[in-house]
């Protein structure tokens, strides 16, 4: 037996929109442009830096800063600020300043056509195509270690952000197609921070003008789409612009701190497309290493027997094999989620909720190991090769901001040994199988009234989880072996 | 309850045992080619590719000379051994020399790694260098301490949740 959907009981925590200096910051209509400009300087320096710099990518600024500083910020900033990068992204900001034709007022007038989006694709499948994408770039091409394709990337999504808003009504861009904006938005349901409605009642039956989502004549109503003052109930597609915080005529907006991740259990009406998404995310960051680390040498001899080789990276057999291994690993992962899910129906001995809607539920769960292995593999990294930071910064001073100049030898700068790098990362990644196991049970408790069941659904996903875990530790120990 | 426990009890133990398996066939010694030694310098050739080095394991004398000749088969990598100062950045399908350097270290077991992020399995391209005959490093038991953790706290948390407790509090 199911229990009452809702979203439980509100979450503690102070609303830092009650501390007026805030208040009036974030009321500021041109609070959004000011905070991008900072980002879309630095933007611009790594677009400099990429595009004409010199092309190691130890010694380039723009690489070193985006795929080191940048993702791990990112990754930091999922589990404090939420989407907090879609606030300061130069690049979804520039879709919407040529729609808008404007930095930050509000104009009556529009370059935009604003059609809707098509139905077939109000969904996350073709952002989460387009990651697999991205995350294949990286592999097949080495995406992150080049100059010239990281540049490609910046100017790719740029021009599709204006274009797209330029023909479709609010942020489409960021909604439906940025290749990251899948991911973002999974990995910020487990954030600190939420912006929420204060009180449900004011919403509901003082607000005939719903501001918040259609704007007036002040305001732009949620770039999102979103409705914060009705179904809005995780940070999904809150991308913390500010607008209904200024809209509201009832300042009946919060922005406050709760427990990490309580989005993940606590959503109303759990999406299979988002599920799904959840689960590749998973797979990428779990499954995936082990299936390539395992499967690419011999995969790849097996077809170069087949196909014609190039010179690297453009290597075909290596291609195809990156390729197939992608669509082994992520239907591994969607088959694990499903199997243990459908396990876990059959422990409950109900016919409802059906193995589909348990995985749409217990997906989301398993995010924070997917959070918590991302930064593990990016601890090492860091804390391995701290020295390209200091010469890249080193690299762009010396030619600024083209990047040209390589200032001698690389710095190598030991921080920590692999055992002590190891510990570290354990503990990441056991931090987020005990994140997952608490909201798999938090779930199981929300789908099923009688305790028993509860556990007896939980007990499948936690195996699961258990499997996950080990993957990430022994494809980080391998090393050390 | 009991037969899916058992169905879950055991998918988890055949999955983690065919993670063990997997990570220690990886982690299989590759042996060393046919070094050559010119002028007192011992060149060792190392075949870099995504995401491991061949060999994995090279063998030094405390004291001798060496030369390391790092080609990469596929993408951008680097070759690193921050205890000798060594960081080669390898460009695709392409020989890097490293200056000759003397191996003036204890004898030990050293990591190398690769130093460009050059995608998912990056954390994972890691080789090592033994200096002389050093006994077994602690640190190849740091994977098992871990997964006896993580299974641990599963089932703590497992027991917990039994008890009765509510996470809702």
């Amino acid at each position: 037996m199911r229990r009452p959907t809702g979203a439980g009981p509100r979450a503690p925590g102070g609303d830092i929109l009650r501390w007026a200096p805030i208040r009036r910051l974030v009321g500021l209509r041109a609070f959004q442009f000011l905070v991008i400009l900072p980002t879309a300087a630095v933007v611009g320096v790594i677009l400099l830096s990429t595009a004409v710099g010199i092309e190691h990518p130890s010694f380039n600024f723009g690489t070193v800063f985006t795929w080191v500083v940048w993702w791990g910020a990112l990754l930091l900033s999922f589990v404090v600020l939420g989407r907090a990068w879609c606030l300061v992204c130069p690049l979804g900001a520039l879709g919407e300043w040529v729609q808008r034709l404007s930095f930050w007022r509000r104009v009556p007038y529009t370059a935009g056509y604003h059609f809707r989006w098509p139905k077939p694709l109000r969904n996350m499948g073709l952002a989460t195509a387009l990651f697999i994408v991205f995350v294949w770039l990286d592999n097949g091409y080495g995406m992150s270690n080049s100059p010239r394709m990281t540049a490609g990337l910046i100017v790719v999504i740029a021009l599709g952000a204006a274009w797209i808003n330029l023909f479709f009504e609010r942020r489409a861009f960021c909604r439906y197609v940025c290749p990251l904006t899948a991911f973002i938005g999974l990995c910020s349901l487990f954030s600190a921070m939420e912006l929420r409605r204060r009180e449900a009642a004011t919403c509901r039956s003082r607000c005939a003008t719903k501001d918040c989502f259609r704007g007036n004549d002040r305001q732009y109503g949620c770039p999102m789409g979103e409705f914060p003052g009705g179904a809005m109930d995780t940070n999904l597609h809150c991308i913390l612009c500010t607008e209904c915080i200024k809209g509201c005529p009832h300042d009946n907006i919060a922005l406050r701190f709760r427990p990490p991740g309580r989005d993940l259990w606590a959503m109303r009406r759990p999406q299979a497309d988002g599920a799904v998404a959840a689960a590749v995310i998973v797979g990428l960051t779990t499954v995936l290493p082990l299936v390539l680390l395992v499967l690419l040498p011999g995969l790849r001899r097996a077809l170069a027997g087949v196909l014609p080789a190039g010179a690297p990276p453009n290597d075909f057999p290596r291609l195809a094999a990156v390729g197939l291994l992608f669509a082994l690993g992520i239907g591994l992962s969607l088959g694990l989620v499903w199997g243990f899910s459908a396990l876990a129906r059959l422990s409950t001995r109900q016919a409802a909720p059906t193995a589909g809607a348990l995985f749409a539920s217990f997906a989301y769960a398993l995010i924070p190991m997917a959070l918590f292995k991302m930064m593990a593999d990016l601890l090492d990294h860091a804390l391995r090769t701290w020295g390209p930071l200091v010469d890249a910064t080193r690299a762009l001073a010396l030619d600024f901001p083209l990047n040209r100049v390589v200032p001698g030898r690389v710095t190598v700068i030991h921080l920590l040994g692999p055992g002590s790098v190891y510990t570290l990362q354990s503990a990441l990644v056991l931090g987020g199988l005990v994140w997952s196991l608490y909201a798999l049970w938090r779930i199981s408790e929300r789908l099923f009234v009688d305790r028993r069941t509860a556990l007896a659904a939980w007990v499948p996903m936690a195996g699961l989880s258990l499997v996950l875990t080990l993957m990430s530790l022994w494809t980080l120990g391998i090393g050390l072996l | 309850m009991a037969r899916p426990l058992g169905l879950t009890v055991a998918a988890v133990a055949a999955l983690g045992a065919a993670v063990v398996w997997a990570a220690y066939g990886l982690a299989g010694v590759i042996p060393a080619g046919d070094d050559v030694t010119r002028d007192g310098v011992r060149q060792v050739t190392i075949h870099g590719h995504a995401w491991g080095f061949s060999p994995n394991v090279i063998r030094v004398a405390p004291g001798e000379t060496v030369q390391f000749i790092v080609r990469s088969e596929d993408l951008r990598h680097g070759f690193s051994i921050n205890e000798l100062g060594l960081n080669l950045p390898l460009a695709p399908g392409r020989d890097t020399r490293s200056p000759a350097v003397k191996v003036d270290l204890p004898e030990g077991i050293y990591p190398i790694h690769c130093s460009v992020f050059c995608g998912i399995g990056h954390p994972s391209m890691k080789a090592r260098l033994v200096v002389g005959t050093p006994p077994p490093a602690p640190s190849s038991r740091l994977p098992w301490i871990a997964s006896l953790l993580s299974a641990a706290a599963a089932v703590g948390f497992g027991a917990w949740a039994r008890a009765g407790r509510s996470a809702r509090g």
